[in-house]
């Protein structure tokens, strides 16, 4: 994992050195991790596209921004890309519908292979502690979050969702969060 | 409860961009003078990280790949990419603030900002707060794509440090790049405008990590506008 990270770092600093080959092999590295998280938060191919073209665009011009110390690069890339593909759903006339439970698109991580060996073997790993600590939160805790995570709503829209008081879920999901820190500790950052 | 507290508790929020609005504007104010919840911030930002990196992977869509590379020749932004008169206009204005006289010159201007000859638009930088002598200029080709920012008089940013340059749009920032000083204070950069950021209007200078930060997170030491 550490030799992982340090491949990452050297990748990201051929990119800030403007090498085009370099982004290919981040793409190429992660591609199917992006495009991923686009389809499962927007639930639609092209604007998945999107989000991916826009998440290594910005690969491209922020890779002398990257600071390894704040987290692994695919946590630097999954990060962008969520929120790309949040702010891809909210501009989207239709909505998926706004209270299914996608969690399990964690759980699923096992029964899809990654175009790229090295990046399922490099993750593989930290991913299951990371669905496993999901797994643990309390239901209301679990559902909360899900709402904020992918389908992009505020506190108050899941509020209305759920027919719970405002405070409720302001701290269901602060003590969501809380306890996924907790228990995944910094071994992101390797 | 304190501000602060409050705050603090609506930092998870924040960091997954599920804030109202009202909140996001207070959350946004306050973690500009508290680095507690700045660090606090990081850390819920790289769980939100995790969460995203443990998703299940998808083959992208065949052609992807080359869609992305083919537009990187449109978003060049590195030196070596720098067209020849902006190279040459970055050399000559080193020489000049060398000499001191770019500050006479701006101030001798009208507007802080000119389209000179050429086409070229300039834009003077003066450094902010009481005492500081740090001045400096940028050039701008005429489609504002591209540019030179050249600056004297900064104190050393530190080992870890580094200024980074931010463009002023409206509400929005966005980083135009990182750059040091040398033992004169000497400093220069050049600069790549992202599209939507075209027509900024203003520039400010801040002293943030060696890495560079997503959104200024200190003072700024200098600043201009159009």
């Amino acid at each position: 994992m550490q030799k992982e990270a340090q491949d990452d770092d050297a990748l990201l600093r051929r990119i800030a050195e403007a090498e085009g080959e370099a982004l290919r092999e981040l793409y190429r590295k992660y591609g199917g991790l992006v495009y991923g998280i686009g389809l499962r938060i927007t639930g639609d191919a092209a604007v998945a596209e999107e989000v991916a073209q826009d998440v290594f665009m910005s690969a491209w011009r922020g890779a002398a921004s990257y600071r390894p110390d704040l987290g692994a690069v695919a946590t630097w890339l999954g990060r962008i890309a969520r929120n790309r593909a949040i702010d891809a759903l909210r501009g989207m006339k239709s909505r998926p519908m706004p209270l299914r439970e996608d969690w399990g698109e964690l759980a699923d991580a096992e029964d899809t292979r990654s175009p790229d060996p090295a990046e399922e073997a490099g993750r593989s790993q930290r991913a299951k502690e990371v669905r496993a600590a999901v797994a643990e939160l309390p239901e209301g805790q679990r559902t909360a979050l899900s709402l904020a995570f992918f389908k992009g709503m505020s506190h108050s829209e899941i509020a209305a969702a759920l027919g719970l008081p405002l405070g409720t879920v302001k701290s269901r999901i602060r003590d969501a969060m809380r306890s996924l820190r907790d228990k995944l500790g910094e071994g992101g950052s390797a | 409860m304190t501000d602060h507290e409050e705050i603090a508790g609506l930092l998870t929020g924040y960091a997954l961009a599920c804030l109202d609005s009202e909140d996001e504007e207070a959350v946004r104010e306050h973690l500009a003078g508290c680095a507690e919840c700045r660090s606090e911030l990081a850390a819920l930002r790289l769980s939100v990280g995790e969460l995203a990196a443990a998703m299940a992977p998808c083959p992208p869509p065949a052609g992807l790949e080359e869609r992305i590379m083919s537009a990187l020749p449109r978003i060049r932004a590195r030196p070596r990419l720098i067209p020849p008169f902006l190279a040459a206009a970055a050399a000559i204005l080193i020489a000049l603030l060398g000499a001191g006289n770019v500050l006479q010159w701006q101030r001798s201007q009208a507007d802080s900002a000119r389209r000179a000859a050429g086409g070229l638009v300039t834009m003077a930088l003066l450094g902010s707060g009481a005492g500081s002598s740090a001045f400096g200029t940028i050039v701008l080709d005429p489609e504002d794509n591209e540019g030179v920012l050249a600056v004297r008089g900064l104190d050393s940013p530190g080992a870890s440090g580094r200024y980074q340059l931010w463009l002023v749009k409206g509400e929005r920032k966005a980083s135009g790049g990182l750059f040091e000083v040398d033992s004169h204070g000497y400093g220069s950069l050049v600069l790549d405008v992202p599209a939507d950021f075209r027509g900024f209007d203003a520039l400010m200078v801040t002293l943030e990590p060696r890495g560079g930060s997503a959104s200024p997170s200190g003072r700024a030491v200098m600043q201009g506008s159009r």
